[in-house]
């Protein structure tokens, strides 16, 4: 029998070999590192890269590199990980990278030019950029802080088609910043990012920058501009659910969340924006939806609505400028079931403001309530109670105003 | 005390309390409040939910009954269900706003010190009460 088990053991064991001399150590003595073949790498010591370049080129497809728990660390112009363009497959996991470029003119973490990348549980610390991941690539599991750059940088850069699962990103300090920037079709979930930006009278800080995508259950706080601000900001589509963003500092142009296109908030909480003279705490286009989310504390404009879009069943407050909490400014749009409390004014039409429709919503506490819309049909109300028949005010139709 | 939140969206909280006196659920200032469950056996007066300028929306509170503090508050679409109180209740002169919401095994009128009623004209028993503002039913 103990012949057997043997026999047996040596058997897996012939079968095991491959793969585990597959397995490529990679130690300190080998760096600069160019792997030009597929396969697993396992870094086993710690890896201080004190040259400039690049300390590991990736330039073949299938790559995996297992940081083992270490910690990859240089200080020079280069990458810490470098995939060529035109590769593909690159998976780097579990480990630290600190220093990258910190000292140097350029330099970032990971620079993946390739495409369908996987980047899991690292750590990269006082760097000056952090992942760049390629087109169809998944980042989860990570945590990026101190990325510091006196042009520009970012936390995440993620190229068409990928997703953000689970990551923190901590203090991008640049004078543009960008927590998490992507092209179109990028999802970003259950991630925070948090402290973006340096606030100088030139600086832009995006906190999530995409062309199109989805944010849900996220965090977006602390970004600051001086020049712009932007929390959530979009070229074109963007969902944004059940996601919270606050604390979005501009002293021009600050935005709680802005799309140039079709822009829709569900669940969300977008809050305490200094937007400076220019900015909104949101700004919809054309066909966004804003619904059962709250959307409070700004020094300018609550929401600017353009046409054929709805906000609804949703809590708008403490927009203190001289400003409206609702901002109409196109045709066809419907205002309806909100809470607005403690502003200016709850909705205000612009002469270009036509053809909306405001009702069933509630403004408490501000100084002017609702406007008269432009081409508006008021059905003025006869029901008992004195705010629905009040002899100047009937065109309220079906609001109330305490 | 179950949850306490200012300035904030509270989404599909389920919060169950057994005991308490005068127990508060889910106390809500100047927050979104929805697609929430509280309940409660407890028989001294619970407050399912404390609602102080809020939007309140489609909750259910089994056992309690919804406490409307101050002004400025919506509470569309609840459902208020074997509290034995009355199911939304705000002090004199309290200025908030009901709708569509509904109540059964409670006691007395559906809102205490309605302000803005508005009487809906809709056959049907439950419709037609002084104190059933604005498309509110109780059953």
């Amino acid at each position: 029998m103990k012949a057997f088990l043997s026999s047996v053991l040596a058997g897996l064991f012939m079968l095991l070999s491959p793969v585990i001399d597959a397995q490529v150590f990679i130690t300190n003595d080998m760096l600069p590192l160019e792997i030009t073949e597929s396969g697993l790498y396992v870094v086993a010591e710690p890896l201080n890269f004190t040259s400039a370049g690049d300390a590991i080129l990736v330039t073949a497809n299938q790559v995996t590199l297992d940081l083992n728990g270490f910690t990859l660390t240089g200080i020079r112009e280069g990458a810490a990980i470098t995939q060529s363009l035109g590769h593909q497959g690159l998976v780097v996991r579990n480990g630290y990278l600190d220093s990258w470029g910190i000292n140097a003119a350029f330099g970032t973490a990971i620079m993946a030019e390739g495409a369908n990348n996987e980047f899991s549980d690292l750590h990269i610390r006082s760097s000056r950029g952090g992942i760049f991941a390629g087109a169809n690539s998944l980042v989860s599991d990570c945590y990026i802080t101190g990325i510091t750059n006196n042009t520009s940088s970012y936390g995440l850069n993620m190229e068409g088609n990928s997703r953000v699962l689970g990551t923190l990103v901590d203090r991008v300090v640049a004078p543009t910043s960008y927590g998490i920037v992507g092209a179109g079709n990028v999802l970003v979930e259950r991630s925070i990012v948090h402290n973006i930006g340096i606030g100088g009278t030139t600086a832009q800080a995006y906190g999530i920058a995409l062309n199109s995508g989805r944010v849900k259950d996220s965090i977006v706080s602390q970004v600051f501009g001086g020049d712009s601000a932007y929390g959530v900001f979009s070229l074109s589509d963007l969902k944004l659910s059940s996601s919270s963003i606050t604390q979005i500092s501009s002293a021009d142009e600050g935005y709680g969340a802005r799309a140039f296109a079709a822009l829709e908030i569900v669940h969300s909480v977008i809050g305490s924006i200094s937007a400076g003279p220019d900015g909104d705490s949101v700004n919809i286009a054309n066909g966004a939806r804003v619904s059962e989310s709250v959307v409070r504390q700004s020094d300018n404009i609550g929401l600017r609505v353009g046409s054929r879009s709805r906000v609804e069943h949703s809590v708008l407050g403490r927009f203190t400028g001289d400003e409206p909490a609702i901002l109409l400014t196109g045709h066809d749009s419907r205002i309806e079931g909100n809470l607005i409390t403690e502003s200016h004014a709850a909705v205000f039409a612009l002469p270009s403001g036509t053809n909306n429709i405001v009702i069933r919503n509630a403004s408490f506490d501000n100084t002017f309530s609702f406007s008269t819309p432009a081409n508006h049909i008021a059905n003025t109300l006869v029901s008992p109670g004195i705010d629905f028949n009040h002899a100047t005010q009937q065109y309220y139709y079906e609001n109330i105003r305490w | 005390m179950g949850v306490v939140a200012q300035d904030s969206l509270l989404h599909r909280i389920n919060l169950h309390n057994s005991v308490g006196s005068a127990w508060r659920g889910i106390d809500v200032t100047r927050s979104w409040l929805g697609d929430s469950r509280v309940s409660t056996v407890s028989p001294n007066s619970p407050q399912g939910i404390v609602a102080n300028s809020s939007m309140v929306v489609r909750n259910v509170v089994d056992g309690g009954y919804v406490n409307v503090l101050g002004t400025g508050s919506l509470l569309p679409h609840n459902q208020v269900v074997n509290s034995g109180f009355q199911p939304f209740q705000q002090p004199a002169g309290g200025r908030n706003m009901a709708y569509r919401n509904t109540a059964s095994t409670t006691a007395g009128n559906m809102i205490s010190n309605p302000h803005h009623a508005r009487v809906e004209s809709y056959p049907g028993v439950n419709f037609i009460s002084t104190n059933n503002p604005w498309g509110n039913i109780r059953h």
